[in-house]
């Protein structure tokens, strides 16, 4: 969508690579995810989700590919998935897909948490670390 | 440091099956440069994904709140002893034991008893309820972590927590939590 800047960061040891293609409606995490200040850290990916889904009416589409995730991150990820339950609710098109390393069964469960009670479509893809 | 404090630290890692500790500040840097060593050294045993995972995972929620805890105190001194600690990783049999251990203010010792010892009553179903709940819950103003670090924490340990709240001085108690995995 016009305005909208595209929002790239570079992963850290303790900080998910970030890619927001807001002509492709994308947003990407992936690495893990335990930054000092979890809440700073996801503050503007949540503030730019937020500007994707107000601003265009095309397809949306987040795409995980955590592997670790402490709690305040776990809880950053759930209030991305509620912006995007309330976008598909009011009928905008909406995808989720959840990459999971399959031997990685907390990563599988966790994921399968933050998901089981939203009715946006969503996958979880058993497909080797992210 | 003298040859008998260093035989008797030497018999104590071995009788308590201490893997891996660290006893000073806590930094994020520090945060993460051991962690890399817990999982790479469960990763040198075999260990199963889960219990790289687990042990990992109980380390970091534990070390990041002790940090959170501190930057929540307004004096610089104050802040300097809240954000040290100690941590072990231990072996116990099949399990693992993460230990953590850091000074609380006699102001706070009754609420974080009373968090652990409701956590203690709760089964896993319980346990997830709770879970749930926080997770929608919004996140106070200025909160450094979302509060559920104890939560997930009773979540992934296969016992309840035990703890111990010690006489240090007049204003801070030790606290010690053992998480078994």
């Amino acid at each position: 969508m016009a305005g909208l800047d595209p929002l790239t960061l570079d992963g850290t040891r303790s900080s998910p690579r970030v890619e927001g293609d807001p002509q492709a409606g994308v947003l990407r995490l992936s690495g893990d995810s335990y930054p000092e200040n979890t809440f700073e850290f996801y503050a503007p990916l949540l503030r730019w989700l937020s500007a994707l889904v107000e601003h265009g009416d095309g397809p949306l589409r987040l795409e995980i590919g955590l592997s670790y995730l402490n709690t305040g991150s776990i809880k950053s990820m759930m209030d991305m998935l509620d912006l995007l339950e309330e976008a598909h609710v009011a009928g905008r098109p909406v995808a989720v897909v959840w990459r999971c390393d399959p031997e990685d069964e907390r990563a599988v469960e966790l994921a399968g948490e933050l998901l089981e009670d939203l009715t946006l479509p969503w996958e979880i893809a058993r497909c080797g670390a992210a | 440091m003298e040859q008998a404090s260093i035989l008797a630290l030497r018999e104590i890692f071995e009788r308590c099956n201490i893997v891996l500790s660290f006893n000073g500040p806590f930094s994020q840097g520090l945060i993460e440069e051991l962690g890399q060593a817990i999982r790479s050294y469960l990763e040198s045993q075999s260990k199963a994904r889960r219990a790289v995972s687990d042990v990992f995972a109980v380390y970091i929620e534990l070390t990041q709140n002790i940090r959170h805890y501190a930057d929540a105190a307004t004096d610089e001194a104050e802040r300097a002893r809240l954000n040290a600690g100690t941590v072990h990783i231990a072996r116990d049999g099949e399990h693992f034991l993460v230990v953590s251990c850091n000074h609380v203010r006699r102001a706070d010792a009754a609420a974080l008893a009373g968090r652990l010892d409701s956590l203690a009553g709760m089964d896993a179903g319980a346990l997830k309820a709770a879970y749930k709940a926080k997770l929608r819950e919004p996140v106070p103003e200025g909160a450094a972590g979302a509060g559920m670090g104890l939560l997930q924490i009773a979540r992934l340990a296969a016992a309840p927590l035990e703890y111990a709240l010690a006489e240090l001085d007049e204003e801070h108690l030790y606290f010690t939590l053992t998480v078994r995995l």
